[in-house]
């Protein structure tokens, strides 16, 4: 299992490097550079003064190698729209924001996700069952930028503020008051997708023979759900929550410009608009991170629940 | 057990429920913001996140709204007109090359005097290339500026000196005689030199504590991603007057956005807003429960045809002429666009000559030319090209991906080609950064831009198209027209500046037709019915000037 891990992080560090190289000669091709992104046009000696501070000078391969010997240092670079602020403080002050957003979401649409497409698996055919496959359509064709401006329209103002996001030392009152239109804008494609799956994995399971067993074994329905039906039923939402968390946690840009979430995702756009390169690497590395270390974790998580999975992979080194 | 599932479901249905009537109601609700207590409060909105507040960098319209009223430009217009403020008085020398400012007693919000050396400071980080100040091509009539900035020259070489802690003493390269509108800017604005040694020199700014502030207000509180808060300097020369005690400034980008919170009373003041929301809004406004402003901005669009076409077309005059006068100017203000009006020249309304209002001088020039017949001009430009008879095949270059810009080009493209009968291409790019990378390398046959007052003089939109200008997208070249606008940098009789600018606006225009302008803008600003003594800027100042402004209760 440990060799399973360690071939694991080895796999991850080896992507982190290709998306990385991939990321910075792409973004060289990228027509424009960072002194043409405001509208105004500079002087051109002045552009190659900008130029030559930055780096930008050198062959393109040459600060390539530059990067990267400074990031093995742990040194991400310093903005070039605000000088003395690094890629470390970014994330450092940005990421905090989008973390809370996207664990909020998951968590919100996993539990209203399974509560929805495990009611529904029993009712079939029943009221509940239509509401959920009503709400699974809306959630999956709604974009949730429409979801968010209509709750906004709607709901905020009041109770809820229209913009704005929680700051250290709030209570949870009002950091509930703050986060929870934007979570369950970010939510909604969330519940939207878990009910459906769990609506199907668990009439899977309730079809099957084992479940017919427990039952003539004389088991009360409550212990039916939770030791066989849910167990099994699970195990299709774990593959889809890794990418799912993944996605919230560095994708919801949209969502932090209409409620104003100070979020890294909006910092992103912002730098690959006004070309700051440093910026733009640091925070697509960062959010690759992120993205592998889910899908690990749900490699590691799908081990842990089944084991058939895991059986294999001790079978298989 | 069922029953306990379902329970859990209801009660979140119902907090989601209850959550939405508890929004419900408050959100019929509305009123000022400003009214719960004794301080004196304005909000408003930030459209963008200020990467930094330092003066030296302060060059966009959000940037410039927070550091003008946290910090004392020479010279605030105050309802337009242009008033001493971080001076007192100042003369000029008789060639018009020195000017020499007397300096207000005032003091920054930490306590410490405003010091002519602050401003040397300033103006010396105008143009250091550390700093990369993009107004510094617009202050090069400062002497040793553009050597300093290009890295020739040093900052020691740059011409402003402290007479003594009073008196600040410019010199420039030529009297312009607009020189007292440049120093509205942010850049020119005091900054202790203490404060931008060594590294600080460029990433000052990066925070709200270490800023030096000397205007009305001062910069309290700044989280970036999401607000600024303004509070009223005590220490400010004129601080009886101010009456407003905090400003605050929340981070919406999104335009829905700040239309909700305009309807909800959280913010003030919502500019450039779009003629839809005006509908919305014009029953309240009828009503005397909204004040509405509007005016002309100084900022027009127009079509920039490459005079250098790679491909050889809009090189030809009368092909420019034609594809000019093939384009409804009036359709396209009104329908395509919010708010803007028709243009026939290239210098908007509100840009000023001297005293006087540039229009109102000098009547737009092209309307001759567009009476003229488009079809015929394109027969003789083709032949001139040696291309008669062959349907011409342009492309126009699109700004953007987003959708309006999309709309835009979809307008030119049908336009010209059943006017003309020629075929329209739509090339896009994909953001902002690589249009100005491409037009400024040449690579486009016809495109959409604009220009955007930096001060109130019509130089700030006619020295663009000068022979090998930086912001002359349309490589228009004329010697003429070089003659008559470089002569404006240092004429001092404001008829005869009219005249000549007159002049070149025709030759840009209409005799060789290198551009030709589409749109004035025109901006409208909602204000809350309480707050009064609101100015709107167009070119100099903050957009929105709080200042002078009060709630009424």
């Amino acid at each position: 299992m440990v060799k399973y891990i360690l071939k694991k992080i080895v796999y991850m560090i080896v992507t982190l490097w290709i998306i990385l190289t991939a990321t910075f000669f792409l973004m060289y091709t990228m027509p424009g550079d960072p002194t043409q992104a405001s509208s105004k046009v500079l002087p051109e000696a002045v552009q190659e003064n900008l130029k030559a501070k930055w780096g930008l000078d050198k062959p393109v391969t040459e600060q390539y190698v530059i990067y990267l010997k400074n990031l093995l240092q742990g040194n991400m670079g310093e903005s070039y729209t605000t000088p003395g602020l690094t890629a470390n403080q970014v994330i450092g002050e940005r990421f905090p924001a989008s973390l809370r957003l996207g664990i909020q979401a998951v968590i919100v649409g996993l539990i209203l996700g399974i509560i929805l497409g495990v009611l529904a698996a029993f009712n079939r055919g029943k009221w509940i069952d239509f509401i959920t496959i009503f709400i699974a359509i809306l959630g999956v064709s709604i974009p949730s930028f429409v979801f968010a401006a209509l709750l906004q329209k709607y709901v905020a103002g009041g109770y809820f503020p229209i913009v704005g996001w929680s700051t250290p030392g709030m209570g949870i009152p009002e950091i509930f008051q703050y986060t929870a239109l934007p979570t369950l804008s970010a939510a909604i494609s969330g519940i939207a997708t878990y009910s459906r799956y769990m609506r199907s994995s668990v009439l899977d399971v309730l079809g099957s023979d084992y479940i017919l067993l427990a039952r003539s074994k004389g088991l009360s329905r409550f212990q039916i759900i939770r030791r066989h039906i849910m167990r099994n039923a699970i195990t299709p939402i774990i593959s889809i929550v890794a990418p799912q968390v993944a996605s919230i946690v560095t994708g919801s840009f949209v969502i932090e410009r209409i409620f104003s979430v100070p979020g890294l995702g909006r910092y992103y756009v912002d730098s690959v608009n006004g070309r700051d390169y440093p910026m733009i690497l640091a925070t697509t590395l960062f959010f690759s991170m992120i993205f592998i270390v889910c899908m690990v974790g749900m490699d590691i998580l799908y081990a842990i629940v089944d084991p058939r999975v895991r059986k294999s992979i001790i079978e298989g080194k | 057990m069922k029953k306990k599932v379902l329970a859990a479901l209801l009660t979140a249905v119902m907090t989601f429920s209850l959550a939405a009537c508890g929004g419900g109601g408050g959100s019929s609700s509305g009123g000022s913001s400003g009214s719960d207590s004794d301080a004196m409060k304005v909000a408003t909105v930030m459209t963008s996140d200020p990467d930094t507040l330092d003066p030296g960098r302060a060059d966009d319209e959000q940037k410039n709204a927070i550091v003008l009223e946290s910090q004392e430009t020479l010279f605030r217009l105050i309802d337009g007109e242009l008033t001493e403020a971080g001076c007192e008085s100042y003369e000029t020398s008789d060639d018009g090359l020195t000017w020499t400012f007397h300096l207000r007693d005032n003091k920054y919000s930490d306590g410490e005097d405003v010091k002519a050396a602050d401003y040397v400071n300033s103006i010396r980080r105008i143009f250091d290339p550390e700093v990369n100040c993009h107004n510094a091509g617009i202050f090069y009539c400062i002497a040793g500026g553009e050597a300093f900035n290009t890295g020739e020259g040093s900052k020691e070489d740059v011409g402003a000196t402290a007479v003594d802690d009073k008196t600040l003493q410019i010199t420039l390269v030529e009297p312009i005689p607009y020189f007292a509108q440049l120093l509205t800017f942010a850049n020119v604005t005091p900054v202790p030199e203490s404060k931008t040694e060594g590294d600080k020199n460029s990433s000052y700014g990066a925070t709200a504590d270490e800023l030096s502030q000397c205007g009305p207000f001062y910069v309290s509180e700044w989280t970036r991603g999401s607000k600024v808060v303004l509070q009223k300097n005590e220490n400010y020369w004129d601080a009886d007057n101010i009456k407003i005690d905090e400003i605050e400034m929340t981070l919406a980008q999104d335009e829905n956005t700040r239309q909700q919170l305009f309807d909800q009373g959280q913010i003030d003041v919502l500019r450039n807003i779009d003629s839809e929301y005006l509908d919305q809004k014009q029953s309240e406004i009828d009503a005397g429960n909204i004040q509405l402003i509007s005016g002309p901005q100084p900022r027009n669009s127009y079509i920039c045809f490459n005079n250098e076409d790679p491909n050889g077309v809009f090189t030809n005059e009368k092909i420019r002429k034609a594809f000019a006068i093939a384009f409804d100017r009036e359709a396209y203000a009104t329908q395509v666009l919010d708010s803007n009006k028709p243009a026939y020249g290239e210098i908007p309304p509100g840009t000023a000559i001297g005293t006087d209002e540039f229009r109102d001088l000098y009547p737009e020039p092209m309307k001759e030319l567009l009476d003229q017949d488009a079809k015929q001009l394109l027969e003789e430009g083709l032949e001139e090209i040696g291309k008669a008879g062959e349907t011409l095949e342009v492309t126009f270059l699109q700004k953007n991906a987003d959708n309006d810009q999309k709309v835009l080009a979809e307008f030119y493209q049908n336009q010209w080609q059943e006017k003309l009968g020629v075929k329209v291409n739509i090339e896009t790019a994909s953001d902002n950064s690589s249009f100005n990378n491409q037009v400024s390398k040449g690579l486009y046959q016809v495109c959409e831009t604009g220009w955007g007052a930096d001060y109130n003089d019509p130089m700030t939109f006619m020295q663009c198209y000068t022979t090998g200008d930086g912001n002359n997208p349309a490589f228009f070249s004329d010697a003429e027209y070089d003659e008559l606008v470089n002569a404006c940098k240092t004429e001092q009789d404001m008829k005869v500046r009219g005249e000549n600018f007159a002049k070149a606006e025709k030759i840009l225009t209409v005799d060789k037709c290198g551009i030709s302008p589409v749109t004035y803008t025109y901006s409208n600003t909602l204000v809350s019915k309480n707050l009064k003594n609101v100015y709107i800027n167009g070119a100099g100042g903050p957009a929105v000037e709080f200042r002078d402004a009060y709630v009424e209760q």
